[in-house]
This record gives structure tokens, C-alpha cells and sequence, in this order.
């Protein structure tokens, strides 16, 4: 199993998790929504960008394999000025912009939502209620992982649920729910926008409405 | 026994074994791909060991957790990624579950489901990979899906067969269910 460092994320501090969400879908509005692979392209790397200031980990084979294959399927179906031919099969433009379009919106979709989702984003009502719930015990089971040992997988796992989950002691179920905080005991996320936070969330928009409503 | 301020002890189970879904769902997004969209679908491991004791409604709570869980954990939630996930998952959960409920186990067992909701979910995604992504020319690589579907359906619903009949825990858990 790979291990991977924890990533700062640089967005948390100064974005609340709900307006970041807000802000992400109305980036993910102007992906979609715009024309061309041009501005397709320029808003992936926005998206890009979001994603690694948001300390996700991108992994840049796969995703110029997703954008290769999109184009790849696409140049199937001829359209447009041909280019060259390969063989018998033509090689045309408008295929590949079509597809180099569709594969940028693809990957630029994976990147506005990877920086757009915090994990702390709250869920309104009951669901809301119950995610909190489920979270915490994720976070308990990823905390205490090492104790599955591959060896003896079902028997380390059996451990672990019985002590997140204790089910021994007679036949009501008493689970231990908490819900951990940095040892700081400090929230590590900004509950509330800051200014700089307001200021880069309107830079940001507004250049994404421009390039997609102005660039063809 | 429901205590105040929280949920149920029911619902509460739900969750943990929600919890469940995303922890696997982690480890299996740890692993290296051999091959790039491959999932083996560790995280529908408490979603097949539950069918015999959640009802209908708390396994359609439980399948909401695992995919907006996913989605918000991997961070995937506002993507395309989260339509294929949300489509493949509800196919595979009610395919499974009908089966479960109206196959007698004696002719069917944990791993045929498993294998049926397995091929369901690549049914639905190679259709969404047609419309959505790669446009017709994606038919070409639906029997590789169909075969590799296969391999995972089978090895998920072995290992979920391992985990009922040796677990002490899911035991304690469905006696007090």
C-alpha cells in the first residue's frame, strides 16, 4: 500500500465549506456552459490550480490518459477538414477539437469538484445529521487502520469494529461516538469566509464568466 | 434504545456501516490501479453483508452515505464522476437487493448477487460512457469491462461470504438487529 504526506489545504483557512461548494458549482457552470476546447482548457487549469492549493493529490498520467482516450474515441467518427489520413482512416480536425474539448471539460469537472469539496462540508437535514455520524467513525477507523494486519484480515478487523462499535456487553448496542478535533483543539477550517477569501472567490468567478461567455 | 439528541440505534448502525463503505472505499483508492477506471468495489462489502438484516429504506440510506460519502471524501462529489458512481451504484443495489429477497439462497448465493449487482453497475456505466464521454466507439471496450466486472463481482461476493460466516462482530451485530 502506497502512503501518502498529508497536503496543506491552503483553501480551508480563508473559504467557508459551503461557499466553496457554492463556488465550485458556478465554475463547474461556466465548464460547462462554455464553448470551445479554449476556454475549456483555460478553466481546467483553473480547476487544476484550485485542486492543488486544496492539497488534493492529482494524478497527471491519469488524467492525460482520460483527456487521450476522450480524443482517441472521438477521431473515430470523422468531421470536419481532414488533416492526414492513417491508413485508410482519416485524421480530421473537428473530431479531435471535439474530443480535446469534451476530454478537458472531463478532467476539468474532477478538478473544480476536488477543490471545491471540503470534507467538513455540512449536509442539510437528517442526511446532514447521520453524515455527521458516519464521518466521525470514518475518521476513527482511518485513524486506527494499523490495527488491520493483512495476516490475520479477519480477526484484526473483527477487533477493530468490536472496539468502534462494541456489541459484547449484553444485547443493546452502546456505539462510542466523538467527533476528534486537531490536537490543537482549534477548528483547522474557516467556519466563516475571510476577506481575502471573498476577494478570491470574486477574482476567480468573474474571470471564469469572462472566459467562458467571451472566448469562442 | 434511542437516546436523546441522537439518532436511532438502528440508524445509527447505518451510519457505522456507512463509515464502513467510505473506510473501504479509502483503501481500495490507496491501492495502485493496475488498470486506469479499474474498481475492485471494496466499499460495497457492508452494502452485501446488510442485505439479510436492514430494510429496504436503510439500505437506501445506507447506499446515499456511501456515494455523497465518497463524493465528499475523494472530493469527487460535484464531478461526472459522482452521476457514474450515484447510476451504477443505485443499479447494482437494486438488482442485488430484488435478488437477495426473491432468489432463495439455497440457488443463489451471497456471490451470484454480488456477481449480478457487479455486471449491473458496469451495464449502467458503460451506457453513461457511451452517451456521455466517449460516444459510440467506447462499445469496443464494454466485454473487458463485462469480463473484469466479473472478476471483481465474484472476488467481492467470496469475500463478503468470508466475512458473514467467520465474523463474531456481524454475528452480535444481526442477533441484536
Amino acid at each position: 500500500m502506497r502512503r501518502h504526506k498529508t497536503r496543506r489545504d491552503c483553501l480551508q483557512t480563508c473559504v467557508s465549506p459551503v461557499l466553496r461548494f457554492v463556488w465550485g458549482l458556478v465554475l463547474i457552470g461556466c465548464l460547462v456552459f462554455s464553448g470551445g476546447w479554449i476556454p475549456r482548457g483555460l478553466l481546467m487549469t483553473l480547476g487544476l490550480v484550485l485542486a492543488l492549493c486544496s492539497g488534493k493529490r492529482v494524478s497527471f498520467p491519469y488524467f492525460s490518459f482520460l483527456i487521450a482516450t476522450v480524443v482517441l474515441f472521438h477521431l473515430f467518427l470523422p468531421l470536419g477538414k481532414v488533416w492526414f489520413h492513417v491508413g485508410s482512416w482519416p485524421f480530421t480536425e473537428g473530431a479531435f477539437l471535439l474530443g480535446l474539448g469534451k476530454g478537458f471539460t472531463f478532467a476539468g469537472l474532477v478538478f473544480l469538484s476536488l477543490g471545491a469539496i471540503h470534507r467538513r462540508l455540512e449536509l442539510p437535514g437528517t442526511l446532514g445529521q447521520v453524515w455527521a455520524q458516519t464521518f466521525s467513525w470514518y475518521e476513527q477507523l482511518m485513524e486506527q487502520r494499523a490495527a488491520i494486519k493483512p495476516r490475520a484480515l479477519l480477526l484484526s478487523l473483527d477487533r477493530l469494529l468490536e472496539r468502534l462499535y462494541p456489541t459484547k456487553s449484553g444485547s443493546a448496542i452502546v456505539p462510542q461516538i466523538s467527533t476528534p478535533l486537531p490536537s490543537d483543539g482549534q477548528k483547522a477550517w474557516a467556519s466563516r469566509t475571510t476577506a481575502a477569501g471573498w476577494v478570491l472567490v470574486a477574482v476567480t468567478t468573474g474571470a471564469a464568466l469572462l472566459v467562458a461567455v467571451f472566448i469562442p | 434504545m434511542p437516546q436523546p439528541g441522537r439518532a436511532p440505534v438502528r440508524t445509527q448502525l447505518v451510519a457505522f456501516f456507512g463509515a464502513l463503505s467510505l473506510f473501504f472505499a479509502t483503501l481500495e483508492y490507496l491501492f495502485p490501479k493496475p488498470i486506469p477506471f479499474f474498481r475492485l468495489g471494496l466499499s460495497n462489502l457492508p452494502l452485501l453483508v446488510s442485505l439479510g438484516f436492514f430494510s429496504f429504506r436503510e439500505q437506501l440510506l445506507l447506499l446515499l452515505l456511501k456515494v455523497v460519502g465518497t463524493g465528499i471524501v475523494n472530493g469527487t462529489l460535484a464531478s461526472h464522476v459522482f452521476l457514474f458512481s450515484s447510476a451504477a451504484s443505485l443499479a447494482s443495489f437494486l438488482v442485488m437487493y430484488g435478488l437477495f429477497h426473491l432468489v432463495p439462497a439455497r440457488w443463489l448465493s451471497l456471490t451470484g448477487v454480488s456477481l449480478a449487482g457487479a455486471l449491473a453497475s458496469n451495464a449502467v456505466q458503460i451506457v453513461l460512457a457511451i452517451t456521455v464521454v466517449y460516444g459510440p466507439a467506447a462499445q469496443v471496450v464494454a466485454p473487458w469491462y463485462f469480463a473484469l466486472g466479473t472478476g471483481t463481482g465474484l472476488a467481492m461476493g467470496w469475500g463478503a461470504e468470508q466475512f458473514q460466516r467467520h465474523s463474531k462482530w456481524l454475528e452480535r451485530v444481526r442477533a441484536s438487529s
